[in-house]
């Protein structure tokens, strides 16, 4: 690929398009649904399940490997087994925080990093084992977009279906949860299993969001649309449907970039690129930004 | 009479392991009990571009290049954090997470772009943690043992020091911040002070422990310790000995245990030792006599 242009403009043929368009869908759901967390102030529970990932796909690659599926790389395997051990990572914070005399935070990162440390002592393993398959295993640390699947492709898009489709859905009850849970059990909603679908909203993103950018920076997909955009917006809406902008935005542009410059892995360009939106909004966003900060002004709900 | 392979390979492992463990849980509690735990995870991320910054700079990987690199990171990762929080009016945990992974993606960015391969210094190292690569060349005397575990004992002991000859301070500090800060020790300097040391010491295990996994050496003795016990000499004491016996524990179940079920690998030691960190708390979680 020799111009930036061209790839930006769909010109770089049918599997660079593929990867573009699902970079896109990726990024608008991941933005979509950070924005409650970060309204929420919880976002590091994100943290938690990306990381609690690790451990189901060494287990699925070896339960696949067991079975005799193309060398253990079967991608049913491995992402059910993400979604369940990341499931197992969620259940256990909650249970620590409620069970224990644990605080949150400390939930947080001892999940994080027992489950982060058990994939770990599973992929070390792995890595001993004599099979050629095993080393695209290491791209859902850090990411690889180029390799993506039509299959994978389809999935990013029906995941996206479903995202949009919960969000809009659950609009109001995702806000009042993430603003004032109490208030939401007072007005009688089903806090519990709001709670629960909102996660698993979260969870279906970080899986599939996985081999694209890898499970160490997924976070930043869903926390920096959100913080950037609520640097342009004290409203709901135009908030999320900016942060929805931003995040397709600099996915697309991210992964153009990195399709451009061959050495530059995908995950981190995209964040490069939201870094730089994130400078640019800390400094002229008309509602929080420097230039038009109001002295004393104390803004709900950030 | 010991044998040279035990000498060369496993004995400098096991020191940086228990090193490592003993030093983070101190530390650790620290950050526990201000419910700044995932600070540490934010720092730990942030040393990884200052390391790749320094070596681009400076051609080479010398400790004090790391350790003033590496803190100049953290310095500036701590200030973006603040901005974010006050002059952004971010939400705390957003602010970490958003300079966690700016840091650490431009570290990866910068590493394989400019860097390349064969380089001591590489992304693996940082995922993974690589305790078993340490090496005590042949004499095993003091002047060939290896400079980062000199480096990381003399942390270690400027950690012990720091307990015992403050510890009146720190409990004060910990429990009734604004009463120590009336009683004319500053908590801010204090803090700092922690926050420096926890960044030389996560910079000390960096390549050793890995990025990510150091966050259980931190969290995990501390959290075992409070399903233990009423009062802070006793919390700093059990977390310190859960530290160095399950590294202890941890490494030999990483190199001994697969070859007596007949494999003849051993698994990532630094993994299995925050593994067994993590089940030490879960049973502790269960029937810890201060559980709840």
């Amino acid at each position: 690929m020799d111009d930036l242009g061209a790839i930006l403009l769909l010109q770089g043929g049918f599997a660079l398009n593929m990867v573009l368009f699902s970079a896109l869908c990726l990024g608008a759901c991941a933005a979509l649904i950070g924005v409650f967390f970060y309204l929420r102030k919880d976002i590091l529970i994100a943290d938690a399940l990306s990381h609690a990932t690790l451990p189901g796909i060494g287990a699925g690659f070896l339960l696949a490997l067991a079975l005799g599926i193309n060398g253990g790389m079967a991608p049913a395997f491995l992402l059910i087994g993400a979604f369940a051990s990341a499931v197992l990572g969620g259940a256990g914070v909650q249970w620590i925080t409620r069970h224990t005399r644990l605080s949150h935070d400390s939930a947080i990162a001892s999940v994080l990093s027992v489950f982060y440390a058990a994939g770990i002592v599973l992929f070390s393993g792995i890595q001993r084992l004599d099979n050629a398959s095993q080393a695209g295993l290491n791209h859902f640390l850090l990411g690889q977009i180029a390799g993506m699947q039509v299959h994978e492709a389809f999935m990013i898009c029906a995941l996206s279906i479903i995202v949009l489709g919960g969000c809009v859905l659950y609009f109001r009850d995702f806000l009042l949860l993430s603003f004032d849970q109490t208030y939401a059990q007072c007005l009688g909603r089903p806090t519990t299993r709001l709670d629960k679908i909102m996660l698993g909203l979260m969870l279906g993103v970080i899986c599939l969001g996985l081999k694209t950018v890898g499970l160490v920076l997924i976070l930043a997909l869903l926390v920096m649309p959100a913080a950037i955009a609520r640097f342009w917006s004290a409203r709901i809406v135009p908030m999320s449907l900016l942060s929805v902008l931003i995040g397709a935005g600099a996915c697309y542009g991210g992964a153009a970039l990195s399709a451009f410059y061959k050495n530059a892995p995908t995950g981190s360009t995209i964040i490069l690129v939201l870094a730089a939106m994130l400078v640019f909004s800390f400094v002229f966003g008309v509602q929080k930004g420097l230039l038009f900060m109001k002295r004393g002004a104390n803004y709900v709900g950030s | 009479m010991l044998d040279h392979d035990f000498m060369a390979l496993d004995a400098p492992a096991l020191m940086l392991g228990v090193l490592a463990a003993l030093s983070c849980s101190l530390l650790g509690n620290i950050l526990f009990f201000r419910r700044q735990v995932m600070l540490g995870d934010a720092l730990s991320h942030s040393v990884f571009p200052g390391l790749v910054i320094a070596y681009l700079l400076g051609g080479s990987l010398a400790p004090p290049l790391m350790f003033l690199g590496a803190s100049a990171a953290v310095l500036c990762a701590l200030l973006a954090i603040r901005l974010l929080e006050t002059a952004g009016r971010v939400p705390s945990s957003a602010a970490m997470a958003i300079v966690l992974s700016i840091f650490f993606a431009l570290g990866v960015f910068l590493l394989e772009n400019q860097v390349g391969g064969g380089v001591h210094l590489d992304t693996e190292h940082a995922l993974y943690g690589a305790l078993e690569l340490s090496y005590w060349p042949e004499p095993f005397t003091w002047a060939s043992l290896p400079l980062n575990i000199k480096s990381l004992g003399f942390l270690t002991i400027l950690n012990i020091l720091l307990f015992f000859f403050f510890f009146k301070e720190i409990r004060l500090i910990l429990f009734n911040s604004e009463y120590a800060g009336l009683a004319g020790f500053s908590p801010q300097i204090f803090i700092s002070g922690v926050l420096l040391l926890i960044t030389l010491v996560l910079v000390g295990c960096f390549d050793s422990v890995g990025v990510i996994l150091v966050l259980a050496f931190l969290v995990c003795p501390a959290a075992c310790a409070r399903m233990l016990c009423d009062r802070l000499e006793q919390q700093i004491l059990y977390s310190a000995v859960i530290g160095i016996s399950m590294a202890v524990f941890g490494y030999i179940a990483a190199t001994r245990f697969p070859l007596w079920l007949g494999w003849e690998h051993s698994l990532s030691a630094a993994g299995v030792i925050a593994l067994t960190l993590g089940l030490l708390q879960v049973t502790l979680m269960l029937w810890g006599p201060r559980r709840i």
